[in-house]
């Protein structure tokens, strides 16, 4: 909560220094022009009143006003909104501590694309919680001493894919009991995996973890894999066709790939026919299926390729 | 011993005078210094804005550790010191306060203190092309301002100097 409270405006910051969330988790913090201010804990939504509480009932809000907007999201930008420009085309910026911040506004078009947003009317600042072990539960099925299984993990939204790949980078990284850590890279198109501010990875994602910020995955994997010299290219949510045509020369070039997909089932992917071609080629070798039966970031089954078949391994 | 200190007299008057008339125009030399390094620094903050793509944060931390004159140096490490404090201070204000210890400390005047505080009023804010824009306004108008100091020095520096050594004289005369 400190570590965010100095990005928000004179008024806002008044009005939250006095919350005590010892032992809560705050989730996220929603700011909307001319509405209550409404903060996440715990999956529970609250409202932030003017006297700076937190109550679930809309008893004297506090209404954000546009300057509020305007100077948190200056202050979130250090400053420096110019140096946010390809972020705020993309609709948020990733501050110090790794939180992403959402934003909303009129959207600026000049030739068919988004030049930039302006009138900024909403933010969304979600609270990065980096969960370190979540991965330990499927790490066995990856590891395979000295090396690892080319990895496919897969789940629908919300369901931990991104945070699990982020904590399997770091262990590979950094070893995990016997395994001893490789050389990891990462292409992190959207900045979620390692969450860098300028230039700082701030999620731990291991020491021997190089990570490429903001650049496009497939670029981003060919670069990787000409000037690092990585054992293991991680890349959040592949689909696309030029996405497999990357990552067919990183496992060309002998380099083991760990990647994330949006999918339900196995069924599911067999509807993305990129993914799907490489699945027939068997170019991965474990599929990990994610869900939130049990919670974000249950693990479902893992497949495993056994002769010319896919098996469950263990569900 | 009348005589001897009468010369010694003469000779302390000649010295100082010819040293304020070679002073004045060291003086000059030493703003259109500051002033060419205070334009160097904005040059350098266009490198940042437009190649590295840095935060104002980073680009005046990167400035200070080039910068070789120690008050440009402590301009941008006082600003700085200030955004990482992110104590809601506005940085049009921050930038304010930063030009206002320049003139305190007499190192640029009124007019140009004005000149550059109005490049802090936009900073930030604008987008990449505008913002370096406005480095460009700026670093035109110091040019500008540098030209000027640039002329009266040469114009003025010789008859400082000269002006120094005939008025110690002219004084010395008198006291014979």
């Amino acid at each position: 909560m400190n570590q965010v409270m100095n990005f928000f405006s004179n008024s806002l910051r008044e009005r939250m220094q006095n919350l005590n969330l010892e032992g809560k988790m705050l989730q996220e913090i929603r700011l909307r022009v001319y509405k209550p201010v409404i903060i996440y804990i715990d999956n529970e939504e609250y409202f932030l009143s003017i006297h700076g509480e937190i109550s679930k009932d809309s008893i004297s809000p506090m209404i954000i006003l546009p300057k509020d907007i305007a100077d948190t999201l200056v202050l979130m930008s250090e400053y420096s909104l110019y140096s946010y420009e390809e972020e705020l085309k993309n609709g948020y910026i990733t501050i110090k501590g790794g939180h992403r911040v959402g934003i909303v506004g009129k959207a600026v078009i000049e030739d068919n694309k988004i030049k930039t947003l302006k009138n900024i009317s909403g933010l969304n600042i979600r609270i990065s919680h980096q969960m370190t072990g979540c991965a330990d539960k499927i790490l066995h099925y990856i590891l395979n001493s000295p090396s690892i299984y080319n990895t496919l993990i897969v789940s629908p939204p919300k369901c931990g894919k991104t945070t699990i790949l982020r904590d399997v980078a770091r262990q590979i990284s950094d070893g995990y009991l016997e395994f001893k850590g490789l050389n990891v890279s990462i292409v992190d198109e959207r900045s979620e995996i390692a969450a860098c501010f300028n230039g700082t990875p701030q999620n731990d994602v291991g020491i021997r973890t190089d990570v490429l910020d903001g650049c496009p995955k497939v670029w981003g994997m060919r670069i990787l894999l000409r000037a690092m010299s990585p054992d293991v290219v991680v890349v959040d949510e592949i689909g696309g066709e030029e996405d497999v045509g990357a990552i067919r020369d990183i496992l060309n070039a002998g380099i083991k790939i760990i990647c994330s997909l949006h999918a339900a089932d196995l069924e599911d992917i067999k509807n993305k026919k990129y993914v799907a071609d490489l699945i027939n080629e068997k170019a991965f070798e474990k599929i990990v299926f994610l869900s939130n039966k049990k919670g974000i970031g249950t693990l479902d089954s893992v497949w495993n390729v056994v002769g010319r078949r896919w098996e469950v391994r263990d569900s | 011993m009348k005589y001897v200190l009468k010369i010694i007299g003469m000779l302390i008057v000649i010295v100082t005078s010819t040293g304020v008339g070679f002073y004045i125009p060291r003086l000059h030399k030493n703003k259109i210094e500051f002033l060419m390094d205070i334009r160097q620094s904005f040059c350098l903050l266009k490198n940042e804005i437009n190649y590295a793509v840095n935060t104002i944060v980073v680009s005046f931390f990167n400035i200070q550790e080039k910068a070789s004159n120690q008050y440009v140096k402590q301009f941008f490490y006082d600003m700085y010191e200030h955004l990482q404090n992110k104590d809601g201070i506005s940085l049009k204000n921050i930038w304010e306060k930063g030009v206002n210890d320049l003139l305190y400390k007499e190192k640029i005047n009124e007019s140009e203190a004005r000149h550059i505080k109005t490049f802090g009023n936009s900073l930030g804010y604008l987008d990449k092309e505008q913002q370096l824009r406005n480095i460009d306004f700026l670093v035109e108008g110091l040019d500008e301002i540098i030209l000027k100091h640039k002329e009266n020095h040469e114009k003025h520096s010789k008859l400082y100097s000269r002006m120094g050594i005939l008025v110690g004289l002219m004084v010395a005369i008198v006291m014979l």
